[in-house]
């Protein structure tokens, strides 16, 4: 197999979206694919190659519909001016959807059916929101005959399709306590503000000139549901979310966010014939099912598949990124891969950086490698719970690439 | 809750309170009518025993629109923006108010009756249930949330489309858009609304999620809105030259559409008032009332018209063909008449051409077409067959004696009550009559070219005509879906004289050294289809120099022959006809005729005239000043004397701007004194053309108007 690296990574700030008063999301008045199209033209210029040496765009969402449609990848490319060689599609793994766009730009590389593949993510909360507003929109339109026939009744498919109530379910089967999350919860917020604050996501995060409802115009470029007063304290006085007794809360649960994220992928050869110091080496990935009304349980078979595809201990990872869909969800693959919770997240994770659903696997993985280049250490993880019941894992390697 | 409403009737079923709006003929929205909606509305919400709302009207309509009569007496915006802003709490209060609302939509929804429907949380339209926003066609936009709801349940460009163009969907296209969230079969309507209620008591539905004001997922993005904005703004204002209210549209998009829709409210009622108050606004409304009352002479009110249930053509030319076209689509059986087969022949191959467009365009289909033509027409050579038929029409050679021998061939062979109509477009009717026995019954109906798609038929009276044959004569011009108006015989009858007037000042302008570009240009500018150059080309340069010699043998001084007009029909450039008039047509665009303006410079060359200056508000003054006063001349003469009638005449057959009015109401803006001040200082300058009209003269001194209103 070729060898592929992580040559590129660039993203907007995550806004915080608002399906109902959209004029408090900093991207409210900008569609996704605007922000795409601003991207990707930077992340190519950054990573010091030509538009026209792309030769594959894979770009994830996990709400491809409405102004989210994509013509099967092409309309980003075309608004971002980009050359028509550039072949595209448009992949759709719920919260796992960019994640699995780098197991694939993965995949078409390892074969050599590609030399260098980008890959996108984006997600607007506030435009096309998730759940029960897009269903009665008629944008989404699962069976009926899932929720009324009883041959489909062990789907317990209304938990399976409201993420709030698998969190619950999930956090039922473990010994985690309440206490536990919301403190994690806290402590996400504090490590971001940190990272923030120390200039981390600077090098990441492309700021955008963006139309505010007011009419006035902001240069975005911070995480906007960051929060610097978040405590354990206060968030232990938050109301559940989604059941009356239940434990799962806004302050504990990821927020809605809007962004766009994307990354290039190349041969390691070609990183070194270029000069391009890549970010990190892909050495494997994992994908995984599990029981839908506990989708939060995907990412611990999915990092067992990964890890011993690379014949890889869990102690053998320096770093973990596992995507706070919840709390519960980090939590819970702590304690079933045993790991040392000060190497997860380390930069705060998505209760506080956010979650743009498609978008957020490219982050997931961009600031993994960051992670790993700053602070030195050789293996890292990237996995997400995904709706539906499935987990996404990758697992990437810094080298020295002395070249 | 109180049941005993004027104009809703209130019933109750298993929770549900079924408000069925009645307020005849159309169910327009009234001061009276929204008072007791509201206060039905109220009592509802208020009531414990109703869970969710019905709203649904009367026979084939929802709402209709609102009283614009109502709307044409408003003076000043402080007026009228606390009424707007009650009328939006209300419809607000439906939007956000506590219980679904389900709008049973069960035929015309227009207006303020879709800005209604829109702040309903569910929408059913019964199949044949028309929905638009025609505000625009009366100079006006959309008052009470339009602007901001249509776009956020169907996306800006197709809302743009609809409010700009004022064009209705149906309900399938609705649905389409997602402007409703069902079509049923209208014996279906209340049995579906009464299914949605089910599904917001269940939970199905989250009425709440479908408040319109909180349905932000349509809504463009700040750059997709200005690329949009741009291009709208750009066509419009090539389109809608001289209107207001499109561009108020654009407006109201421009600024409105944020994330709060009751503060864009605000935006859009300002914008509203700003039309309401225009002067293009109270003409369009005008013009709008005055069609709807055409032909609704006090001569013959009262008077029954007689049946016409079988139409006889004579000639099958291109007035004929087009005319068949009319009678054929409202049903008629139809005999058409020509002096031989092979005539009949062409004529239907025309017919069958008139029809060639909406089939293109899918509004017709083949097999219609074929089986009016097998079913309803009939053809012949034979006078002998025109026995049966009720009405005459003729459209044969426009010669005096062949029409006057048909007639009276007609007469020997037609029951005494059949009607003769001639669409002659010149001659003298009266004198076409008088070889009659019974000359009442003989009326015109002139058609304009094309006669399937012009509105206007001018209807004129001769002499003797009777009021039951007018009378009859108007019901069928309504039958035919044209626009009847009135007038008595006279050369050129209205539109023709009125239109040979309008134009008639460019040739005295051109005499006196003033560039034809610059009078073109000018009657362009003020709205014209046409300027006169271009005009006379289409029309004929020859057929004009005719008419003007008999205006000039009947009508007397005023209407003689200028000499340059002489000149010019003598090169034989008459027009398009002959490759060149005014213009010079071989190339791809028409450019001026050297040889005619080659004439032109002539004549000025030897009467000593320079070049001359002059504006175009000068040369719109100078024209329109002409025409107001021939207008009135008519009026003397007796051609007509209903200024309504004369406006919509020109507005319909002529393409006069609408946004102005018409002619009379052109006049009335400007001034009588003001334009009797101008006629003498124009006749001092050109003669006796300009000579005032007595009429004008005491209505300056009178300080009267033509309108009386």
């Amino acid at each position: 197999m070729t060898e592929v690296v992580i040559a590129g990574y660039l993203r907007t700030a995550q806004s915080r979206s608002r399906p109902n008063d959209p004029s408090r999301d900093w991207f409210g008045k900008m569609r996704a694919d605007e922000l795409l199209a601003q991207l990707l033209p930077e992340v190519i210029k950054k990573t010091g190659i030509k538009p026209e040496e792309v030769e594959d765009f894979i770009v994830g969402s996990a709400m491809g519909v409405g102004e989210q449609w994509t013509y099967g990848g092409r309309t980003p490319i075309f608004m971002a001016n980009l050359p028509e060689t550039i072949s595209a599609k448009f992949i759709d793994q719920q919260c796992g959807s960019s994640l699995a766009g780098i197991q694939i730009g993965y995949m078409e590389i390892a074969q050599n059916f590609a030399d260098i593949v980008m890959i996108g993510g984006m997600e607007h909360m506030s435009r096309i929101p998730m759940g029960g507003i897009t269903a009665d929109r008629g944008f989404i339109a699962p069976n009926i005959s899932l929720f009324m026939d009883p041959k489909y009744k062990h789907w317990e498919i209304a938990t399976a399709i409201n993420m709030g109530l698998t969190a619950e379910k999930l956090f039922t089967q473990t010994d985690l306590t309440r206490e536990a999350l919301d403190q994690w919860g806290a402590q996400s917020h504090q490590r971001a503000v940190k990272a923030g604050t120390e200039g981390f996501f600077d090098e990441e995060i492309l700021p955008i000139n963006a139309k505010q409802a007011d009419g006035t115009t902001m240069t975005v470029k911070q995480d906007q549901a960051v929060r610097e007063d978040a405590t354990a304290e206060g968030m232990a006085g938050l109301k559940p979310a989604y059941t009356k007794k239940g434990v799962i809360t806004a302050g504990n649960s990821s927020p809605l966010n809007a962004a766009a994220t994307s990354m290039i992928l190349m041969s390691k050869e070609t990183a070194k014939k270029k000069g391009i110091k890549p970010l990190a080496t892909i050495r494997s990935i994992g994908f995984a099912g599990v029981d839908p009304t506990i989708m939060g349980a995907g990412p611990v078979p999915a990092s067992k598949k990964a890890l011993a595809s690379a014949r890889l201990q869990a102690s053998d990872i320096d770093y973990w990124e596992i995507n706070e869909a919840f709390c519960v969800v980090a939590l819970n693959c702590i304690k079933e891969l045993g790991l040392d919770p000060e190497r997860v997240n380390i930069m705060g994770g998505g209760v506080a950086i956010g979650h743009p659903l498609g978008a957020t696997g490219i982050r997931l993985a961009g600031t993994l490698a960051r992670i790993l280049n700053k602070k030195g250490g050789r293996y890292g993880c990237a996995n997400a719970c995904v709706g539906g019941g499935q987990g996404v894992a990758l697992i990437i390697e810094k080298e020295a690439y002395n070249w | 809750m109180k049941t005993d409403y004027q104009t809703i009737k209130v019933q109750f079923r298993d929770g549900l309170a079924i408000f069925t709006m009645n307020n005849p003929p159309v169910n327009q929205l009234s001061e009276n009518f929204v008072r007791e909606l509201a206060q039905a509305f109220e009592e509802a919400f208020r009531s414990d025993e109703i869970k969710a709302i019905i709203l649904t009207g009367t026979g084939n309509n929802f709402i209709a629109g609102a009283d614009i009569i109502q709307i044409k007496d408003v003076k000043t915006k402080a007026e009228l923006l606390p009424k707007i802003k009650e009328n939006n709490l209300f419809l607000n209060s439906i939007e956000t108010g506590p219980k679904p609302v389900i709008a049973a939509i069960n035929g015309t929804c227009l207006g303020g009756g879709l800005e209604l429907a829109m702040v309903c949380h569910y929408r059913i339209a019964a199949i044949g249930s028309n929905l638009g926003l025609p505000e625009v066609q009366l100079g006006l936009i959309p008052g009470a949330g339009g602007t901001q709801r249509l776009p956020r349940l169907i996306g800006l460009p197709n809302a743009l489309e609809m409010i700009t163009s004022g064009k209705a969907i149906n309900a399938k296209t609705a649905f389409s858009r997602g402007l409703v969230d069902e079509v049923v079969k209208p014996e279906k309507l209340l049995d579906a609304a009464t299914r949605a209620a089910g599904k917001f008591f269940n939970g199905q539905l989250d009425f709440k999620l479908r408040m319109t004001c909180n349905i932000q997922n349509r809504l463009p993005s700040a750059t997709e809105k200005d690329n949009l904005i741009n291009f709208t703004k750009v066509m419009t204002a090539a389109k809608a030259k001289g209107y207001l209210a499109p561009f108020k549209i654009i407006e109201a998009v421009e600024k409105g559409l944020g994330f709060d829709l009751h503060a864009d409210l605000q935006i859009e009622s300002d914008l509203f008032a700003d039309c309401v108050i225009s002067d293009i606004a109270k003409n369009l409304i005008g013009m709008f009332l005055n069609t709807r009352a055409a032909g609704r002479l006090p001569r013959i009110k009262g008077l029954k018209p007689a049946k016409i249930k079988k139409v006889a053509m004579l000639g099958g030319g291109v007035m004929g063909s087009g005319i068949i076209n009319l009678l054929l689509k409202a049903g008629y059986t139809t005999t058409l008449w020509e002096i031989n087969d092979e005539a009949l022949e062409k004529s239907v191959a025309a017919i069958r051409k008139t029809f060639a467009y909406p089939i293109k365009k899918k509004k017709m289909k083949q097999a219609a077409l074929e089986s009016m033509i097998e079913n309803q027409l009939k053809t012949t050579t034979s006078l002998d067959d025109l026995k049966e038929v009720d009405l005459i029409i003729e459209a044969v050679l426009e010669n005096m004696k062949i029409k006057q021998d048909i007639w009276k061939k007609l007469e020997g062979i037609c029951r005494s009550d059949v009607i003769f109509a001639t669409n002659t477009s010149a001659l003298p009717i009266t004198e076409m009559a008088s070889i009659l026995a019974d000359p009442g019954r003989m009326i015109g109906l002139h058609f304009f070219n094309p006669a399937e798609r012009m509105q206007l038929l001018e209807i004129i009276c001769a002499e003797k005509t009777t009021d039951q044959t007018l009378a009859t004569s108007v019901a069928f011009a309504r039958t035919i879906k044209k626009i009847p108006i009135i007038v008595n015989d006279g050369p050129g009858f209205y539109v023709s004289r009125q239109l040979g007037s309008l134009m008639a000042g460019a040739v005295v302008l051109l005499a006196d050294g003033v560039d034809s570009a610059v009078i073109e240009k000018a009657m362009l500018d003020f709205g014209m289809p046409m300027g006169p150059g271009i005009l006379a080309d289409l029309t004929g340069i020859d057929i004009n120099y005719h008419v003007n010699k008999t205006f000039e043998k009947k009508l007397g001084e005023r209407y003689k022959v200028h000499p340059l007009t002489e000149l010019i029909y003598q090169t034989g450039c008459y027009g398009r006809k002959t490759g060149s008039g005014y213009f010079d047509y071989s190339g791809a665009k028409p450019v001026p005729n050297s040889i005619v303006m080659g004439v032109i410079k002539k004549y000025q060359q030897d009467n000593g005239i320079k070049e001359k200056k002059m504006s175009k508000q000068e040369v719109i003054d100078f024209m329109l000043a002409n025409a107001i006063n021939d207008a009135a001349y008519m009026i003397e003469g007796g051609i007509c004397d209903r200024p309504q009638d004369m406006d919509l005449a020109m507005i319909y057959g002529t393409g006069f701007p609408p946004y102005r009015g018409g002619i009379l109401r052109y006049a009335d803006k400007w001034g009588i004194k003001n334009i009797y001040a101008k006629l003498i200082e124009f006749e001092k300058k050109y003669g006796v053309l300009l000579k005032p009209a007595d009429l004008i003269k005491n209505m300056a001194e009178a300080e009267k108007t033509f309108y009386q209103n």
